[in-house]
């Protein structure tokens, strides 16, 4: 049995943590297969996948305990790692940060040059990639230019260009739609038969069970669970540990009629960057109360739509208006008090030193006062109250999304616009934070969410309205059942 | 948002130059700058590197730097014209009517020429490299520095400088638009400035600490530092390119002859 990567009582803390991040991992990847890595957020996978490329032996400090063997040989033995690169493709969680040139040709190009391929080889060899990927139309563009899902694809394209044997893939579809997944789960299908052994790291294994031949459990940087797929999640212990905790959706609460008073009133609304028409006449209305999932392909315009809510954009032209107030009349100061938007990364936001006084910003700059009970309360809704003397940016991926919320819910806007909630969560704080929007929506507040997880969408949102190049082109209730 | 220092397609005469041309063309005009002491000749090859540009459809993104080079040139004057009082006294930065003080800080001919010498040596030095950069594919810069022997880590500094600019600007933008959200209103003037600064600039810094990262390893395993790129694209010497170098290199003896005249 040829293994390709092969970790052997592997631990590994990083310098000023008590806790290790990794600890006894004993792992391997055959040539042909494929092992889908999944665990709660903190639970060492992206150390692992660090590990497993040897960039925790190369470029971290000493303490890597254990033997790491990539392609047969301890990766201590390669010189460092651009000599373990030759042999292993990766791709990281943030894919903005892999891109390194100024055009996505140029950055697979640069990667096939640099392979070593003959030079009648390339361009062949990059018009296929382009096609296999259906990135050709992004060919000229800056990696500043695509949207998440694009850069994810293009990240993907140039590790293939690498042609290597191994590839380790951290998080790879997090920012994709289902069409664009189901795309490259196709690409890892035929890699993995034609021999190619592939690692993936996931919080969210459903979209690439149907190329796992192993699934791993990751707790605390050890493995809890490790078999089959078939067996595991046929096992009623094992399957939620897998899978995440049932979701029940969201619970039966009152219809909210298009009779109620209009939160949010679109009309013939286009928005052009340039000569691209990123919105084409859209027109909607929701009323007070509702929650609205979007939902759509990367670059379907869902972003450009939700960014008229709070004024970051204004119309080409057509009219928006929140709360009855035209957006053209008002800038987005005065549009914070009625919509809030919580951006997609958390981190955009944190600057201050604990996670009160982050919370705070918001409502001081609404000059509100009693600003104490309003702090509480909205670290009470996001359920972080005995957080509120940490360091924002030492919270765990969930936690920080929730704080992104209680900092816009300081604010006590009645609207809350969120941007792709539950990017980057694992399915536990999926399900908690749904359940924190389920509370603020009883509270009274309009919800209007973006997400590309239909099933998210559909077990709470009240409706869901479907977007593609700029047009809405459906508008729908969610069948949803009672329990 | 224009992005800054970014590689600009187009067809146009800077373009079709083969990156050689053009780093002769950069290193040329560097030279003449810091060596010419004339204010009309250094402003003469500034007018012709801006009609350069025009004529190569790369006018827009220098003329968007304007306000910085005047923001530079007002503060090389200033900066001349405090330090260098002998000479030609034209007038004083504080009016001779004020009491007490009136007439401190002469402004001589001598520090206006200087200060007016050194913006157009800067202002050069950044307008050419700017076209330099407009107009060359990344990739090609370097394959261009690899074939100089520059060390790879050098190349590599310049890469991720030049992925970084864009990256940075757009993630202080989105950084500014999260905060705008929260309803923050930084003001304009010197206390908005200052008001701007931690709840931008924190997040900015934090978030590019791990890009940085990211980037670094992402280079380390794509084997920028294990091998020498075997490019596929060919950059042809045509006879613009003959032309352009020997242009390019009669420049610094002119530059000399003005230096002695």
């Amino acid at each position: 049995m040829t293994f390709m990567i092969k970790l052997e009582d592997v631990s590994y803390r990083y310098p000023g943590t008590t806790e290790p991040a990794l600890s006894h991992l004993t792992l391997s990847v055959r040539k042909g297969s494929c092992v889908v890595v999944t665990g709660p957020s903190g639970s060492g996978k992206t150390t692992l996948c660090m590990a497993a490329t040897g960039i925790l032996h190369h470029e971290y400090a000493n303490g890597v305990e254990g033997q790491i063997y990539v392609d047969g040989t301890d990766v201590l033995s390669y010189k460092d790692v651009s000599a373990i690169g030759a042999r292993v493709g990766v791709v990281f969680d943030d894919p903005d940060s892999q891109l390194i040139f100024t055009t996505i040709e140029e950055e697979i190009l640069s990667t096939l040059e640099n392979s070593g391929i003959p030079r009648e080889q390339v361009p062949p060899r990059l018009e296929k990639i382009l096609e296999t990927t259906r990135i050709n139309h992004l060919r000229d563009r800056a990696p500043h230019t695509l949207s998440g899902g694009q850069k994810q694809r293009a990240a993907i394209a140039v590790t293939l260009a690498m042609n290597t044997d191994i590839l380790v893939l951290d998080e790879p579809t997090s920012e994709l739609d289902p069409a664009s997944t189901e795309l490259i789960l196709g690409i890892f299908r035929d890699l993995k038969a034609d021999g190619k052994a592939i690692m993936i790291i996931e919080h969210k294994i459903g979209p690439v069970l149907p190329i796992a031949d192993e699934l791993v459990l990751l707790k605390d940087g050890t493995i809890t669970v490790q078999g089959p797929p078939g067996i595991l999640l046929d096992d009623p212990v094992f399957r939620p540990m897998f899978l995440g905790p049932e979701r029940r959706g969201k619970p039966v609460m009152p219809p909210v009629t298009a009779d109620n008073p209009v939160a949010i009133s679109v009309r013939n609304l286009y928005h052009c960057y340039g000569s691209v028409v990123a919105l084409d006449n859209v027109s909607l209305a929701i009323p007070r109360g509702e929650w609205v999932a979007v939902v759509g392909e990367n670059g379907s315009g869902k972003t450009t739509l939700v960014r008229h809510f709070n004024g970051l954009l204004q119309p080409t032209s057509g009219e928006v208006t929140i709360l009855g107030q035209d957006t053209r009349n008002a800038g987005v100061h005065t549009l914070s008090h009625s919509a809030g938007l919580v951006f997609q990364n958390p981190d955009t936001m944190f600057f201050s030193d604990s996670v009160y006084e982050e919370v705070a910003y918001g409502s001081r700059n609404r000059g509100m006062n009693d600003t104490e009970t309003v702090i509480q309360d909205a670290l009470d809704a996001v359920h972080l109250s005995h957080t509120k003397n940490q360091y924002p940016r030492n919270l765990s991926r969930g936690e920080r999304q929730r704080l992104a919320i209680a900092c816009i819910l300081a604010m006590q806007t009645p609207i809350l616009i969120l941007d792709e909630p539950t990017t980057g969560l694992d399915p536990w704080e999926t399900v908690e934070l749904m359940e924190v929007i389920v509370s603020l929506q009883r509270s009274g507040h309009t919800i209007v969410m973006i997400t590309h997880s239909l099933e998210v969408a559909e077990l709470y949102a009240d409706r869901i309205i479907r977007m593609e190049k700029g047009k809405i082109t459906s508008d729908y209730r969610p069948l949803r059942g009672t329990s | 948002m224009i992005p800054v220092l970014q590689f600009s397609p187009g067809e146009g005469l800077f373009h079709r130059l083969n990156p050689v041309t053009k780093l002769v063309f950069l290193l040329c005009v560097v030279i003449s700058s810091v060596i010419c002491p004339s204010v009309g000749f250094l402003a003469v090859l500034f007018i012709i590197i801006i009609l350069l540009a025009w004529i190569s459809g790369l006018h827009r993104p220098l003329l968007a730097q304007v306000p910085l080079l005047l923001i530079m040139a007002a503060g090389m004057v200033f900066l001349t014209v405090i330090t260098i009082p002998e000479g030609t006294v034209i007038g004083s930065l504080v009016p001779s009517m004020v009491p007490v003080i009136g007439g401190a800080f002469p402004i001589t001919l001598e520090a206006l020429e200087f200060g007016v010498l050194l913006t157009l040596r800067f202002g050069l030095i950044i307008v050419a490299s700017q076209l330099f950069i407009l107009s060359t594919q990344p990739r090609a810069i370097i394959h261009l520095l690899y074939r100089a022997h520059i060390p790879v880590d050098y190349i590599l500094m310049f890469l991720i400088a030049i992925r970084f600019i864009p990256m940075l600007q757009i993630e202080g933008t989105r950084i500014q638009e999260a905060q705008l959200s929260r309803g923050y209103n930084p003001g304009t003037g010197i206390r908005g400035a200052v008001r701007r600064i931690t709840p931008v600039i924190i997040p900015l810094v934090s978030n590019s600490l791990a890009k940085t990262q990211t980037i670094g390893l992402a280079i380390d395993i794509r084997g920028y530092r294990r091998a020498r790129p075997t490019s596929f694209i060919t950059y042809p010497f045509s006879p613009t390119d003959y032309l352009a170098v020997i242009l390019c290199i009669l420049l610094i003896p002119v530059s000399v002859a003005v230096l002695f005249t």
